[in-house]
């Protein structure tokens, strides 16, 4: 069997906090260390796209900062490629790359072109190999007119896709997407997110670890993703089982026309677990949870045989928000304080 | 030893498109131009004002000497503050160096590269700035190859002082790693610091016994001296404000003099760079950034 593209053991990071500056006074009432990274043990399989799903100040780009071995943990170890992060860090870099969303990193005056053709040559990618993985790329971002335009002349959103051309270009092994799709528009994401696919389809062997906000982007593409918190991982497991663990029941949602009877001898059918009803000014919501999927013949019958009229029926499936909630206890925007001195 | 070859090719071309592409060609020869040979005017200047108001007791062997000493110097400058210039552009500016250490370039042969760039800046700027001073000052003119100028001394100075630049820089841009973008302030600092004990404009007779020491402890005092030896000859008899305590040395005491002191900072460079370039990864400087 493949040893796991990614491993950690008990991962840890701790920062020291600033200590006096001049002019200002000490900070005696705070700790004088935070953790960013507390103990973390994942494993992720080759050929996987694996997620981390975290608020800011989880500890996600203090992970990856480490796997890419920029950044040296405080205890536990890492292996990327079965290679020691710590000791066999050169050995590492070749087979990978990153990219980081939201930053609007290049060399300015180079144009969009010298700047990717640069980092693939520094990656021994061959010249006539690396224009025409840069050509194949701009196309995909929709750059290609750009390819000749100066970095500084590029709007935030443009350099942001010339990074994300960076990472790719190189062909790595395993790829580090740290919030690939920050800030870009719709459009742009969703054409990244199929390229992502894409890429992973084309060659299995493959791997990426993929940091991000957006639930439905990690829904989307991950095959597993962890959930961490405060430096924490506190799930791990595929975005299906992970929503099975906050809905152990089928749900449905019935939007019914008001003066339907019947609606309170609804939790005495065999097979529903629990049902609530919610009045509006035009229509009566019904959620109802059952047992198993098919009972709902049962009461859509029951409601219909009582002069019920069903205006709508859906299935309510939950999302990894939910999960999220579940495991953390607040949603994604509701912890923006507490960020970590690495960003994440 | 072919990706160091690699990395250093690309960085070299990286740099000099990052120093020289901010303008159009016309723009930057004219900067290359103006920019030397301008400091060298002020020193220039400041000379013929000391001479007039000495009554003429600073000596007409004066204006070579500093004039060659500061073109010089212009090289030790360049590389020296260039390197801690890069690691601080690439790092808060361009905001590329966390890409370019995870990458599998060498970053210490990438710094050797940005280096390089930056030494054939300042090695183009050096000439035109010693060929203005020979078309403006016939005493440039008598001194400089007036015994001939020694190609092979020059060349010797040359190789040893590159080593002895690049080390130098080394240190600062390592130091630099671990600072903030103010730290760059540090290298103009002991650039200015090595500028007045290495003997550029105040030679090393003139300085009190305890800094002579400090000065001969510094490679770039005998570079310099060598540097301009191989261009103007040996200091004249008659002029003993320029001779100081290395005016008996022969070329090749000097030159030795160099290589020591430049193998010991070469040393000494390495362990700061590895040192520096450790700490910054532990305590995750390499991409920390002041954003001021």
């Amino acid at each position: 069997m493949d040893s796991p593209a990614i491993q950690t053991d008990h991962l840890t990071r701790t920062y020291r906090l600033p200590k006096r500056r001049w002019g200002k006074s000490p900070q005696t009432d705070g700790p004088a260390e935070f953790t960013a990274l507390d103990g973390v043990t994942l494993e992720v399989r080759p050929g996987e796209l694996f997620g981390l799903l975290g608020p800011n100040g989880a500890g996600k780009t203090t992970l990856i900062k480490i796997l890419t071995t920029l950044l040296a943990p405080t205890a536990g170890t890492a292996r990327v490629d079965g290679l020691d992060v710590v000791a066999e860090a050169d050995r590492i870099r070749p087979r990978i790359n990153m990219v980081s969303g939201g930053e609007s990193s290049g060399y300015g005056i180079l144009n969009v072109r010298e700047n990717l053709w640069l980092f693939a040559r520094i990656y021994g990618v061959s010249t006539p190999t690396a224009h025409a993985r840069i050509d194949e790329m701009l196309r995909v971002v929709g750059l290609t007119e750009k390819a000749g335009t100066r970095i500084s002349h590029l709007s935030t959103g443009q350099r942001q896709k010339m990074n994300f051309c960076r990472g790719f270009i190189t062909d790595p092994k395993i790829l580090f997407l740290d919030e690939p799709t920050l800030g870009l528009d719709v459009t742009s994401a969703r054409a990244i997110r199929a390229f992502i696919r894409e890429w992973m389809r084309e060659r299995p062997a493959r791997t990426i670890l993929l940091t991000t906000h957006y639930m439905a982007e990690a829904d989307e593409l991950c095959d597993r993703l962890a959930i961490i918190d405060r430096g924490k991982v506190l799930a791990c497991d595929t975005p299906g089982n992970l929503k099975k663990r906050v809905q152990q029941y089928p749900l449905f949602e019935l939007s019914l026309a008001p003066g339907t009877n019947g609606l309170a001898d609804l939790g005495k059918l065999p097979g529903v677990h629990k049902s609530s009803t919610t009045e509006t000014p035009t229509t009566v919501e019904l959620k109802v949870s059952l047992e198993e999927e098919p009972v709902i013949g049962a009461v859509v019958q029951k409601l219909v045989t009582s002069g019920g009229r069903i205006l709508t029926l859906k299935k309510v499936e939950p999302t990894l928000e939910d999960v999220f909630i579940e495991l953390v206890g607040h949603g994604l925007a509701e912890n923006e304080a507490g960020t970590d001195p690495a960003g994440g | 030893m072919t990706d160091h070859l690699r990395t250093l090719r690309l960085a070299t071309w990286l740099g000099w498109q990052l120093e020289t592409n901010w303008a159009s060609p016309w723009l930057f020869a004219l900067y290359m131009f103006v920019k030397p040979v301008c400091g060298s005017l002020m020193l220039v200047c400041m000379f013929y004002a000391a001479r007039y108001a000495t009554g003429g007791r600073v000596p007409a062997e004066f204006l070579p000497y500093l004039y060659i000493s500061n073109a010089c110097f212009g090289l030790v400058g360049t590389v020296m503050f260039g390197l801690s210039y890069a690691v601080v552009r690439d790092r808060e500016h361009y905001r590329m160096l966390k890409y370019i250490y995870i990458s599998p370039a060498h970053f210490q042969t990438y710094f050797l590269g940005r280096g390089l760039a930056r030494a054939t800046e300042g090695t183009v700027g050096g000439i035109l700035n010693v060929a203005a001073g020979l078309v403006l000052f016939s005493d440039m003119r008598a001194a400089v190859g007036g015994d001939g100028i020694s190609w092979t001394w020059l060349a010797v100075f040359l190789a040893i002082g590159s080593a002895m630049l690049w080390a130098c820089g080394m240190i600062l841009a390592g130091a630099c790693l671990n600072m903030s973008r103010n730290g760059m302030f540090l290298s103009e600092g002991i650039s200015g610091l090595v500028y007045l004990l290495s003997g550029v404009v105040f030679p090393l007779a003139v300085l009190p016994e305890w800094v002579q020491g400090v000065s001969r402890a510094l490679p770039t005092t005998y570079w310099l001296e060598g540097m301009r030896r191989a261009l103007m000859g040996p200091i004249p008899a008659d002029a003993p404000m320029l001779r100081g305590p290395l005016a008996d040395w022969s070329n090749g005491e000097l030159a030795a003099a160099l290589a020591v002191t430049t193998a010991g900072l070469v040393a000494a460079a390495q362990l700061v760079w590895r040192w520096s370039e450790r700490r910054a990864w532990r305590l995750g400087k390499l991409e920390e950034n002041a954003g001021v």
